[in-house]
């Protein structure tokens, strides 16, 4: 019955109200809050639950009133918070966040009367206490409960803020959408608001405002007003009452529909915020006011026509339109290398000359699309967190988490998709990596567990690393686990590099035998972790000392879809291999390359390097032997250098990324197929991966 | 009959200006009283029983919204028009909160008084506004 546009928009945006109550909550733990910190605190559970209640999720919209409630209180100076109120806080918080995850999930949500209550039973009894009681609305507008008891047209009276916790009864009356443009330049537009919030509540009950009586009362009022109203009066009458009063510049009156209504769609946009721009606010010679819905209850705008530019250069557009957009602009680009293939144009022509315009014109697109789709690390940080105090919670462990470098953007898609595997390493490293307490005491380590989350870009990658002070993995231990059970013979397993050893775990399978047998310390999930890591064109390192630590290491593109490749013919076929994955590219005579220990190497300046045949490792042939002289890829694999040798490079050109569907995608050596000017598709060649494949067989 | 106004300011300035834009609005005001605070305020709305009182906010000793308040709980139907300066927004939303009916704010010109109290005054007279 709910639009599935609302649904995303009510958790994308719930979410980050979530969030930004996360984080401002876990700077209250470390240090008094700035008033208008608490202000913000206070704005989040507002919209909130102004939100949840317009999407009809009662228990979500109860839990965030509550917490509404307090933090008005706190915000006013009528409590103080405690440490266990901001862990109570905390609480209302996360339970709110699995509020969403479960909305998200399409299951039941987890209710929350019982911090609820313990919420309630920290805010004193408002009624008699001036300060407490100072901006509240009488009429209680956004406070429905206090206006439960009664059904009186007139709330001028005093004294009767907020008493009454149950939920407001279904009030019959038909639900009208008011929509009330203030005369830009009016003085106090916040006040204004008020005076014509108090004129409709004598003629029917307030139901819902936006923006906040807050952001009235705060001088952050942009002069747009939407009133939900029960009201017998009709729409036209009222109408006309409302755009009778001082100040008001154009007013439109609409019947909206009741919450549990399938057409409910007015009500959910007014709290959406996503009015459409109101027609009669423009006749009414208000331009650039319509324009400001959207901003709602945020305080953007500061003061009197201040800020108000900034207003409308903000909008806010489903990240599958973004996806969209850069799917078109990746066609667009394939397009401009096929036009320029069948032009061919004489250098300096003028058909050469529109052709480069054009490409420019497309690589700026690209460029700012992709800018587009960033964002800062940081936006997830506060998911991160929750799920280490869960987590620790949990297990009994004392554990700090360091984030470092938040500021590094990454691609929307990446950053979404990177949650759960950090979530995974986590959980391993507080479940497994991190010793008990007491074992801390024991080998002279602080008691408390310390994870550090640190981002960095180096060259066109970001670097993600996630490191741990527990136990770390014993490499020998691994490689005795994986020829135990048979998944390496002896002889392979003693070949295997520490580091390459460490990667047994991310074998499917290897973890789980890890875990029961508890050797490593870690285990659940790592063969995910990789699998995801790689499937956004990353690669995953493990590095570990015993006693010391484990590090993860992950560095992933920054953005996504569009990249610059090698094409490269090899075994027949037309592969694939990322620009930025490869250092250099050479020629290779074979006269130069010489057998070391089981490899064929050649000497490149300084470097050793390993010669690997494409075609031969994809046809399962690693001694395949070589041409007299062929192009070659030069990459590192951790320090060491390695030459993939192939049949010839086509060309360096752009390409469109397109992920693999599942089984290709268990094949780590493909990052993606790139789909080719005349249509042709080919494979992208991870040589990293590649590699690993390659000294795994 | 004039309508019998009470004009609450600390500022003799300000109470001259309000009377002089009332005074020569055609006659449909007539000044009853005045006072310069709020518990002043209050003694003289018992004592007046005026159709509409101007209400500065910040005044010494008691405050214009605290004297809101009061007036109103002696008269619920009492007509409040509160006085404010740019920049009061929170202490205007209080009071109007609290139940006053409207705002002007200063610097007063004459045809924005007489608009805001021309809309709250012929529906909101003495004894009609009671719930």
């Amino acid at each position: 019955m709910e639009s599935p546009d609302f649904l995303g928009l009510f958790i994308s945006e719930a979410r980050e109200h979530i969030e930004g109550q996360a984080a401002l909550l876990a700077r209250a733990r470390a240090s008094a809050l700035e008033r208008e910190e608490i202000h913000d605190l206070f704005r989040h559970a507002h919209s909130i639950k102004g939100m949840a209640a317009a999407m009809s999720f009662p228990p979500m919209s109860a839990l965030a009133h509550a917490m509404e409630d307090l933090l008005h209180l706190w915000r006013d100076g009528a409590v103080t918070p405690t440490p266990e109120t901001l862990e109570l806080l905390t609480r209302a918080s996360d339970r709110l966040s699995a509020q969403v995850d479960a909305i998200a999930a399409h299951s039941d949500l987890p209710g929350g009367e019982e911090i609820e209550r313990q919420i309630r039973a920290l805010c004193p009894d408002p009624m008699g206490d001036a300060p407490v009681a100072s901006t509240a609305w009488p009429g209680g507008v956004g406070s429905p409960e206090s206006r439960a008891g009664g059904r009186g047209e007139s709330s001028a009276g005093q004294g009767e803020a907020g008493a009454n916790p149950m939920p407001t009864p279904d009030d019959p009356r038909p639900r009208l959408l008011v929509d009330i443009a203030i005369r830009p330049g009016a003085p106090l537009p916040g006040a204004r608001a008020v005076v014509i919030l108090k004129r409709l509540e004598e003629h029917g009950r307030v139901l819902e405002i936006s923006p906040s009586l807050h952001v009235l009362a705060t001088g952050h009022f942009s002069g747009r007003l939407r009133v939900v109203l029960a009201s017998s009066v009709a729409p036209d009458r009222l109408g006309s009452i409302a755009g009778d009063l001082p100040d008001v510049a154009a007013c439109h009156v609409a019947p909206a529909a009741s919450p549990d209504d399938a057409t409910a769609e007015d009500d959910r946009r007014l709290m959406q915020r996503r009015a459409p721009p109101d027609r009669r606010a423009s006749e009414a010679g208000v331009p650039g006011r319509a324009n400001e819905e959207g901003r709602g209850a945020g305080p953007e705008s500061t003061g009197e026509g201040v800020g108000r530019a900034e207003a409308i250069s903000t909008i806010r557009v489903a990240t599958e339109r973004m996806d969209h957009l850069l799917d078109g602009i990746g066609e667009l680009i394939l397009d401009r290398e096929r036009l320029k293939r069948a032009l061919a144009p004489e250098p300096g022509s003028r058909e050469a000359e529109i052709l480069e315009g054009f490409g420019r014109t497309v690589d700026a697109l690209r460029d700012e699309v992709m800018t587009m789709r960033l964002l800062p690390f940081s936006s997830i940080v506060p998911r991160l967190e929750r799920a280490v105090r869960d987590l620790a919670g949990r297990l009994g462990k004392d554990v700090d988490l360091d984030v470092r470098g938040t500021e590094v953007s990454l691609d929307r898609s990446t950053l979404e998709e990177m949650i759960d595997p950090l979530q995974h390493i986590l959980r391993n490293s507080i479940d497994h990596g991190l010793e008990a307490v007491e074992e801390r005491r024991t080998v002279g380590k602080p008691a408390r567990g310390r994870i550090e989350i640190e981002l960095s870009r180096r060259d066109e990658r970001v670097c993600l690393a996630v490191s741990d002070d527990g136990r770390g993995m014993d490499p020998q231990a691994l490689r005795r686990v994986a020829v135990e059970r048979r998944m390496l013979s002896r002889e392979l397993a003693m070949r295997l590099s520490d580091e390459e050893a460490l990667m047994l775990v991310t074998i499917p399978g290897f973890s789980t035998a890890t875990r029961t047998t508890d050797i490593s310390g870690r285990g659940v999930g790592m063969d995910v972790v990789r699998m995801r890591v790689q499937k956004l064109g990353g690669h995953l390192i493990i590095r570990s000392q015993v006693g010391v630590g484990t590090r993860l290491e992950m560095d992933l593109p920054p953005t996504v879809t569009v990249t610059r490749a090698f094409l490269c013919r090899a075994a027949g076929g037309i592969f694939a291999v990322p620009v930025s994955a490869v250092q250099a590219t050479f020629q290779v005579r074979r006269d130069s390359v010489q057998a070391s220990q089981g490899e064929r190497v050649l000497r490149r300046g300084d470097d050793l390097v390993t010669v690997l045949p494409l075609g031969g490792i994809l046809s399962g042939d690693r001694a395949a032997p070589f041409p007299d002289t062929f192009p070659a890829l030069v990459y590192h694999v951790g320090h060491r250098a390695y030459a993939l040798g192939v049949d010839e490079i086509l060309g360096e050109e752009p390409i469109v990324v397109k992920p693999l569907r599942h089984p290709l995608e268990l094949l780590p050596q493909y990052a993606g197929a790139a789909i080719l000017n005349d249509g042709q598709i080919a494979l992208i060649v991870d040589p990293v991966n590649l590699t690993r494949t390659a000294r795994q067989a | 009959m004039p309508i019998r106004v009470l004009v609450v300011d600390d500022a003799m300035f300000m109470r001259s200006m309000i009377k002089d834009i009332l005074v020569n609005a055609g006659g449909r005001y007539e000044i009853v009283g005045e006072a310069s605070n709020g518990r002043e305020a209050i003694a003289r709305f018992r004592e007046l029983n005026p159709q509409l009182v101007t209400m500065d906010i910040v005044m010494p000793q008691l405050d214009g919204i605290e004297a809101t308040r009061e007036i109103l709980k002696v008269d619920p139907a009492a007509v409040i028009v509160m006085c404010s300066a740019m920049g009061q927004e929170a202490l205007v939303v209080e009071s109007i909160s609290a139940g006053a009916k409207d705002f002007i704010v200063k610097p007063f010109t004459s045809e924005r008084v007489l608009q805001v109290l021309a809309k709250i005054l012929p529906g909101a007279g003495r004894g009609s506004a009671a719930p």
